[in-house]
């Protein structure tokens, strides 16, 4: 990898990170044009791979990143690390910084009844925001009566049941791998 | 404010209030470190509320959720965002290191491993099979989580149409999240604005509980 790829995944990330509003998603179109048609870094089929990819991994979803970052750095080896680890750090760290600083700011309300009030109106629209959410992955992942029964009767499953999530996980992946989903 | 100190504190008593006392930087990191190991697609906000608000009782639903919306509307991963706030709030800088790094490192080796895996044999059709039917699991997941977080407010008219227009701010209206927190945001404080004596009592209830976590962390 060289230093100006180097430079070119920490200029694309770190400048992602700080107009990246609600998260990836908001930011993906932008990765795509400067991942495939900008640097030529891959394919748009091998872009749409890493993201399923980093759909299924777990942990946060910002860190598909880190796959862009592999292979513009040369997809294997040390060179790739570096080019992985780079894409992450650029995109999670000035974001982080900010949050830190505004988390500052809230403590400092500690004592007054606004804060109070905050919390207590902002937690139903949060909840409002969490259904949302969950229909926006349906939509995108479920594209048949059988997938959408399976989340539901997961869901079912999670809630009247004691049943081990990575349980449910791996019986889901299995059914998908014989061809059910 | 002083002299509301003087009230004993009902943190031992009440459920809702979390345990008291503020966790080292090493078990903020493992705690994060669980939370991004069972956490698949998108649902890794409910499993933080699963372990912080639920397992490990570090902060109350509601200070929680509040986080959550403060973490969506900053730019940024929200989850990561999340992290920071719940880290920093539990023990300063370090706090948020130790969240974001728990949240971060092995998701980042696993993903740093798919990937490599995916550049050099390229697709094989079981695997992305598999994915789909994972990422259907996950959904059902986030669903029932979802369901869990929303049922303290299923009695109460205002809590639900707030939710009902943040739902409809993003797939009816189509807007982007922040637009719909920035816009909703006001209303609802507005609408809980400080009044009378009934709020001034649950903020020095959240005064002594931070009061305390404070002490905790001096000793």
């Amino acid at each position: 990898m060289t230093l100006l790829t180097l430079a070119r995944i920490l200029a694309l990330f770190g400048s992602l990170s700080l107009v990246s509003l609600g998260g990836r998603n908001s930011v993906l179109p932008e990765m795509q044009r400067a991942a495939v048609e900008q640097y030529g870094w891959m394919s748009d089929r091998q872009f749409a791979d890493l993201f399923a990819i980093s759909e299924a991994a777990p942990g946060p979803s910002s860190l598909m990143v880190a796959l862009i970052g592999l292979k513009a750095g040369g997809a294997t080896g040390a060179s790739g690390l570096v080019g992985a680890f780079a894409a992450v750090a650029a995109m999670i760290g000035p974001a982080c910084f900010l949050t830190w600083l505004a988390t500052r700011g809230w403590e400092r309300l500690r004592r007054s009844p606004w804060r109070a009030a905050a919390e207590r109106g902002l937690a139903p629209i949060t909840v409002g925001l969490v259904a949302a959410s969950v229909l926006t992955i349906a939509r995108s992942n479920d594209h048949d009566l059988v997938a959408w029964g399976v989340t539901l009767a997961t869901a079912a499953l999670v809630l009247g049941t004691r049943v081990s999530p990575l349980a449910l996980m791996a019986a889901g992946a299995l059914l998908g791998a014989l061809g059910f989903i | 404010m002083a002299s509301y100190r003087t009230i004993p504190t009902s943190s031992m008593s009440e459920p809702a209030v979390p345990a008291a006392g503020a966790p080292a930087a090493g078990e903020i990191f493992r705690a994060f470190l669980r939370i991004a190991l069972v956490s698949f697609g998108g649902g890794l906000a409910l499993w933080m509320q699963r372990e912080i608000v639920e397992r490990k009782r570090w902060l109350s639903p509601e200070e929680f959720l509040a986080g959550l919306a403060l973490a969506r509307v900053l730019p940024g991963a929200n989850q990561v965002n999340l992290g920071t706030h719940v880290g920093a709030r539990l023990a300063g800088g370090r706090g948020a290191l130790a969240a974001v790094a728990g949240l971060t490192a092995i998701p980042f080796a696993i993903l740093v491993v798919l990937g490599e895996a995916y550049f050099r044999f390229h697709e094989v059709p079981a695997l992305r099979a598999a994915l789909h039917g994972a990422v259907a699991t996950a959904t059902g997941m986030a669903l029932a989580m979802g369901i869990k977080l929303a049922r303290p407010y299923a009695a109460r008219f205002d809590a639900i149409a707030l939710a009902a227009a943040a739902f409809a701010g993003v797939h009816v209206l189509r807007w982007p999240v922040p637009w719909v927190v920035l816009v909703l945001a006001p209303l609802a404080i507005a609408w809980h604005r400080p009044r009378a004596s009934a709020n001034r009592e649950a903020a020095v209830l959240a005064d002594d509980r931070a009061g305390d976590s404070r002490r905790e962390k001096g000793a």
